[in-house]
């Protein structure tokens, strides 16, 4: 069998194995078909920074692996797929109408086999204005700054200056005893 | 950049580092374990950016050479990082940030040089290798460019692009935005003033009015004169232009990053900011027009201050009709909130 001409770096990858399977089980009569995926979202619209369940279909139903949840092309998740379905939870879309799509990587390329989009709408309460809440000392000179659900509490977001490994602790005492109470 | 890079979904840490990538892999309890460190070529790493540029369904990374400038990509498969798999000679990048700008469902990249001004774009090919002539640029006001922000500013469902030109100090400060049309390529640069030295930007609906918003900080170094950094709002019209910038002062100097968050769980768009001069982060909350003292809610509290700045006929700090003075009309609005019959200012 004559094989597509791939860069040593994909031979060398899981991800590149992956990327043969569509050519190679056809040819061996054991594969079903690439699967096939379809999305949903729940709530829509939804509330900024309220949690936002993405749901995947996976056709067959028998299919194995995790499912890649995408805004526009950022990756915003994985969920594992159970029984025909895998789901991915975030807190943290951005506001303004998204463009949510999902991919099972199993049988083919994200570029190549997506769900269709689903545009989820996400919604801010008015504010009016913004005023000084508190203030983290952070390590030395905080150069960058990034937010994420590193708890897994789903609420609320976190900011966190991305030059310090050593501040986490520190600021999640800092966390609990200024934001929550504000 | 936040990211789940060993797929046991928790979110991890990417840092761009002198050694190279740090990684800090999160425990879901919001600790993290041991920084690994991911060699980049011989040379450390500027910045960074996060996207599935191979369509595995993998962060992978696109990262910024510290030493040659070149934008450099990293693979996340079977084994995370293992070094370069393409490099592509750039301008520098002092600014990364992905989207896809064609359409095509491939990972793009957008980033501003670190040498001259401009912001620059690469349509992937979907095999983390981005060719030469994959790469154009665009040019924006001055001399230096240091971030740039995605987003759809005018509701088309196409990405566009605003760029912060710090280079701008003390003359002509602006933002750049940069329409997309689809295909891959932007419309010219329309620049709007947003303080001084324009260092860092993020976008949000920070009014609730449905469209995008822009949130810009300065990098005015403390060795300047006092008040000279300030964070900028530019509220969004919705059709790709934005209204002249309200001003906050600052006091803690340099303020080199901004993103968004809803950090109090009131459904508002908060910024956090780092400050690099004062070594703290900085939170702004955003509130309700009709919270004049800011706590979080509209009271009688308020009701007092309002009439208070009428009484001293405080010239439009808190002119929630827009009328351009403080009256016994924003007054009206502020008892209405309070009475829970919603903010109508403007």
């Amino acid at each position: 069998m004559n094989l597509p001409m791939l860069p040593a770096w994909r031979l060398s990858s899981r991800s590149s194995l992956l990327a043969l399977l569509p050519i190679l089980l056809p040819r061996f009569g054991a594969a079903q078909a690439a699967s096939g995926v379809s999305l949903s979202t729940s709530p829509n619209p939804s509330v900024f920074g309220a949690p936002v369940t993405l749901t995947a279909t996976v056709t067959p139903a028998s299919a194995v692996g995790n499912v890649t949840f995408f805004d526009g092309a950022t990756i915003l998740g994985t969920g594992v797929i159970h029984s025909g379905t895998a789901s991915f939870t975030t807190v943290l879309l951005p506001t303004g109408k998204r463009r949510i799509t999902a991919c099972d990587p199993s049988y083919s390329t994200c570029s190549a086999a997506r769900s269709s989009p689903v545009v989820q709408t996400v919604t801010s309460v008015p504010a009016g204005r913004f005023v000084p809440g508190p203030t983290l000392t952070a390590d030395s000179a905080p150069t960058s700054i990034t937010v994420g659900d590193f708890n897994g509490a789903a609420f609320p977001t976190s900011p966190w200056p991305t030059n310090s490994a050593a501040m986490s602790a520190f600021f999640w005492e800092r966390w609990a005893a200024g934001f929550n109470g504000r | 950049m936040v990211a789940d890079f060993n797929g046991d979904g928790k979110q991890d840490i990417a840092v761009a580092d002198n050694a190279g990538v740090e990684i800090l892999m999160g425990n879901g309890d919001g600790t993290f374990q041991a920084v690994q460190t991911f060699a980049v070529g011989t040379g450390g790493v500027l910045t960074l950016a996060v996207g599935d540029f191979n369509g595995f369904g993998d962060p992978d990374l696109v990262v910024s050479s510290l030493t040659s400038g070149n934008v450099l990509m990293l693979d996340n498969g079977t084994q995370m990082f293992p070094g370069i798999v393409s490099s592509l000679d750039a301008p520098g990048a002092s600014w990364l940030a992905v989207g896809d700008f064609n359409g095509d469902g491939i990972t793009d990249i957008a980033l501003t040089p670190t040498k001259g001004n401009g912001v620059f774009v690469l349509l992937g090919s979907g095999n983390l290798v981005f060719p030469q002539n994959s790469m154009s640029g665009y040019p924006t006001p001055g001399s230096s460019s240091s971030a740039v922000a995605i987003g759809d500013f005018n509701g088309d469902g196409i990405p566009d692009l605003a760029v912060a030109n710090p280079s701008n100090n003390f003359g002509s400060p602006k933002v750049s935005v940069l329409l997309g049309n689809g295909d891959g390529t932007f419309q010219p640069a329309v620049n709007y003033a947003a303080g001084n030295n324009p260092y860092s930007i993020v976008f949000g609906d920070f009014d609730g009015d449905g469209y995008a918003d822009l949130a810009v900080t300065s990098d005015t170094d403390l060795a300047n004169p006092p008040g000279q950094n300030s964070l900028n709002v530019l509220l969004g019209n919705g059709d790709g232009t934005f209204r002249p910038p309200v001003s906050y002062p600052v006091t803690t100097g340099a303020q080199t990053s901004v993103a968004m968050g809803n950090f109090y769980g009131d459904g508002r768009v908060d910024l956090a900011i780092a400050n690099v001069d004062g070594n703290t982060v900085s939170i702004y909350l955003g509130v309700s027009a009709c919270d004049i003292d800011g706590d979080g809610a509209t009271n009688v509290a308020d009701v007092q201050l309002i009439v208070n700045e009428a009484l001293e006929a405080i010239p439009a700090v808190d002119d929630l009709n827009g009328d351009g003075s403080v009256t016994v009309a924003d007054v009206q609005i502020v008892i209405d909130a309070a009475l829970g019959l919603g903010c109508a200012a403007k």
